[in-house]
């Protein structure tokens, strides 16, 4: 089986990702460019006798190195071994997207240009003449509507058809120009693409004596257009541009209404689009969390009631010890199985944040806000990120690479960890509910605190590390687009299979840590002899100013700095022994067990699908029987104050590495744990302030 | 004229873009809004415009507004 490299690339919002989903399905695989935060999505596709590989590009506008985002693709097309270059083009906007296709065309390789959203330029009375077009620049053209799957198969084929034959692009650029790729060839004894012939023009080569006749060439070139080289070449292309559209589109008629005009007209409006803006992301965080909560709790009932024993009775008939029976319950159930009846809120929450991106709001949103970011020497489109980060921190720092300026980029960053993810809300929404009278007042007032601590953090390094002017605000405005269900399920599946995959290992490994620590030495009786009474006693000291001083309480932040919802689990774990009197082996009837899930399964479901008709948030409304068991040990170990100290602990303070790994990423391993240690102080300092003020106040 | 002059809604076409060397000027080029484009603005929202050219809607402050002639 042979293998054809393709590199896929185009302008933002082209339906590059739509289309790249639907060509690969499952095998899409999610990763970032070295040394950058720049997201890349590869497939290996079987089809007919190749192997295709389709790596994807960032969305850019232009080869021109402006941001880490051309620069990677730039890299990409001139070191890799690409067999063909794969180009998706708007269109009804043909030849805005040509300009980037002209420098495609400049790498000489086979070339595909795919014409995506081709109905909606049929409506607008825009034709292509393909084979025209085909013809003039030696290359394949596709049709599709990647929307709704029209074309896709000849993608492929035509991938193959570009391969087989070796089509080498024909671009040719006027005399004078061509005149100089000439002497350049000469000049070097070799043959050169235009890419290359447009690159030693404008750098050189590095050779000091190549370099003084190349200069020669260039001063000619620019006596000749009274132009810098720059732009002489960047007029080419836009005239190249042009003179392909001029020769192969037709229109015919201009449509009158656009159903962009009308919806911006109040979704961008001043006052009408701030009010619609909190209302989407009231339903977002609406349905995100009420739809997932019945799933949740059928996912906790179905662990616990079925799983559980299924487990314990499989291993009595099998005559294990009792440990291992503890082991399965308390490290696997108890850690792991607490931790995946989260992914009904991740998925929701991911599926949601992806139909905002991919319908084009986002952007509305940054252009938005900017009015009152402008204000605090913020830049709209940071308001994006850290929108993300109340759904997950890790994604919302590797959104960040939307943001060119590389000072607003580090602020964001510094700014997201204090946004308050749903592993935080588990956290607090369990300590709310058991201490306090108004949980949601609690929450709230959390939510809040990490928002303002997040500002005050950008503000101050405004003021002493990034002093400057305010970036520039540059940005296109999408047409609105309903993505298609498929797309948006794929795209929400990768980020929920890095949670479950993360729950399968660094939390299943914590998980026996935990266990172990709290079940070693070998032969103690009580968990006060283990490991990890050690630990947390020797912790007690730094966090018993902040009213913290059970060593389960404070054993169990280390776990949590792998994610901060292992804080509850551990906890669990811990206290599990104190209660595990309580809970006896019931004999299971396997096949009555499973009808019953099954019917709670579809009670949950149509629960989830109703709550989406009532306004209010319903998640918020903890039940007070939930976790009843450890909700009576834990009142016996903290007071409301304590609670509430360990909660703001939790918030502030960066306790997850999946956060901390990433920044280490972007910002460099001094910076990232600078960070982390100026969270864990602020986080004491707060704690601390709010505990001892409370004392003083009760 | 620069652009940020122009009154709401008036098309007007792009006379000339600086040629210096500022990112966002050329991001702007390559998104389209090029000399002999015509372009239209939409609205003002704080420092922004949002300014439509044939076949792209975008959103430029006024600093770089400043900074692109039309007549």
């Amino acid at each position: 089986m042979r293998e054809i490299t393709v590199a896929l690339i185009g302008n933002p919002n082209v339906g590059k990702t739509t289309l790249l989903n639907l060509l690969a399905g499952t095998d899409l695989k999610v990763g970032n460019w070295p040394g950058v935060t720049v997201e890349k999505k590869e497939a290996t596709i079987k089809y007919k006798d190749y192997l295709i590989h389709i790596v994807d590009l960032p969305g850019i506008y232009t080869l021109e190195p402006l941001s880490e985002a051309e620069e990677v693709a730039i890299e990409f097309l001139e070191n890799e071994n690409i067999d063909v270059i794969l180009d998706v083009i708007d269109t009804q906007n043909f030849e805005k997207n040509f300009f980037l296709t002209t420098q495609l065309l400049e790498f000489e390789k086979p070339t595909v240009i795919v014409l995506n959203i081709y109905d909606e330029a049929e409506r607008k009375g825009i034709n292509v003449d393909i084979e025209s077009l085909e013809e003039i620049l030696n290359v394949k053209v596709v049709k599709t509507v990647a929307r709704k799957g029209i074309g896709i198969e000849k993608v492929l084929d035509a991938i193959i058809e570009a391969y087989e034959k070796n089509l080498t692009p024909s671009i040719r650029y006027e005399s004078k120009i061509e005149e100089a790729f000439s002497k350049l060839e000469k000049l070097l004894g070799k043959k050169l693409t235009k890419h290359q012939a447009i690159k030693i023009l404008l750098t050189g080569t590095g050779d000091k004596e190549l370099d003084k006749q190349i200069e020669k060439i260039r001063k000619e070139l620019e006596k000749f257009y009274g132009e810098k080289i720059e732009d002489i070449i960047k007029d080419e292309r836009f005239g190249f541009a042009h003179g392909v559209a001029k020769k192969i589109i037709k229109k015919e008629k201009e449509q009158k209404y656009d159903i962009t005009e009308i919806l911006d007209t109040f979704l961008l409006h001043k006052y009408i689009g701030l009010g619609l803006y909190i209302f989407i992301m009231f339903l977002l965080f609406k349905i995100a969390f009420d739809f997932s909560a019945p799933l949740m709790d059928w996912l906790d009932g179905f662990l616990i009631n079925f799983v559980s024993p299924l487990i314990v009775n499989t291993l009595q008939t099998l005559h294990a010890s009792q440990t291992l029976i503890n082991f399965f319950t308390e490290a696997v159930i108890g850690g792991v199985g607490f931790v995946l009846t989260f992914v009904p809120l991740i998925f929701v929450l991911f599926f949601l944040m992806t139909f905002l991106e991919m319908s084009g709001y986002l952007p509305r949103i940054a252009v938005l806000m900017d009015r009152f970011m402008e204000k605090l020497g913020l830049h709209g489109s940071m308001v994006i990120p850290l929108m993300l980060g109340f759904g997950c921190n890790v994604p919302a720092i590797m959104a960040t690479k939307a943001i060119e300026d590389k000072r607003d980029k580090f602020i964001v960053i510094m700014m997201i960890p204090f946004m308050s993810c749903p592993a935080r809300l588990i956290v607090f929404a369990f300590f709310a509910s058991v201490f306090f009278e108004n949980p949601v007042l609690i929450i709230m007032g959390l939510y809040l605190l990490g928002i303002v601590v997040g500002f005050i953090t950008a503000f101050f390094l405004k003021k002493t590390v990034f002093k400057g002017n305010l970036t520039h605000f540059a940005l296109e405005l999408p047409p609105y687009r309903i993505p298609t269900l498929k797309a948006l399920i794929s795209v929400t599946w990768i980020h929920t299979k890095g949670f479950i995959y993360r729950a399968g290992t660094i939390i299943f490994a914590i998980s026996i840590v935990v266990w172990g620590l709290l079940n070693l030495p070998l032969g103690i009786k009580d968990q006060s002899q283990s490991y990890a009474a050690k630990i947390g006693q020797t912790l007690v000291p730094i966090f018993e100013p902040l009213g913290i001083n059970d060593w389960r309480a404070t054993a169990s932040l280390i776990p949590a700095f792998l994610a901060r919802e292992i804080a509850l689990s551990s906890l669990g774990t811990m206290y599990y022994a104190e209660i595990k009197e309580e809970t006896q082996t019931v004999p299971l009837d396997i096949k009555e067990q499973l009808i019953d899930q099954t019917k709670n399964l579809f009670i949950s479901l149509k629960k989830a699908f109703l709550s989406i008709f009532s306004l209010k948030i319903k998640a918020f409304e903890i039940a007070k029987d939930e976790f009843e068991t450890l909700r009576k040990v834990i009142k016996n170990h903290f007071t409301p104050l304590s609670a509430l100290s360990y909660m703001i602990l939790l918030l502030i303070y960066t306790s997850c590495i999946a956060t901390v790994a990433v920044m280490m990423q972007e910002l460099g391993k001094k910076y990232a744990l600078l960070f982390l240690l100026y969270s864990f102080v602020l986080a004491w300092i707060i704690a601390f302030t709010v505990y001892n003020a409370g004392k003083i106040i009760m | 004229m620069k652009i940020l002059e122009v009154p709401e809604n008036k098309e007007v076409t792009v006379k000339k873009i600086p040629k210096i060397d500022n990112p966002f000027l050329k991001k702007i080029e390559a998104m389209g809004l090029k000399k002999g484009e015509k372009v239209k603005i939409l609205s003002k929202l704080g420092r922004n415009l949002v300014i439509s050219v044939e076949g792209r809607k975008m959103v430029i402050d006024e600093e770089l507004a400043k900074e692109i002639e039309v007549e």
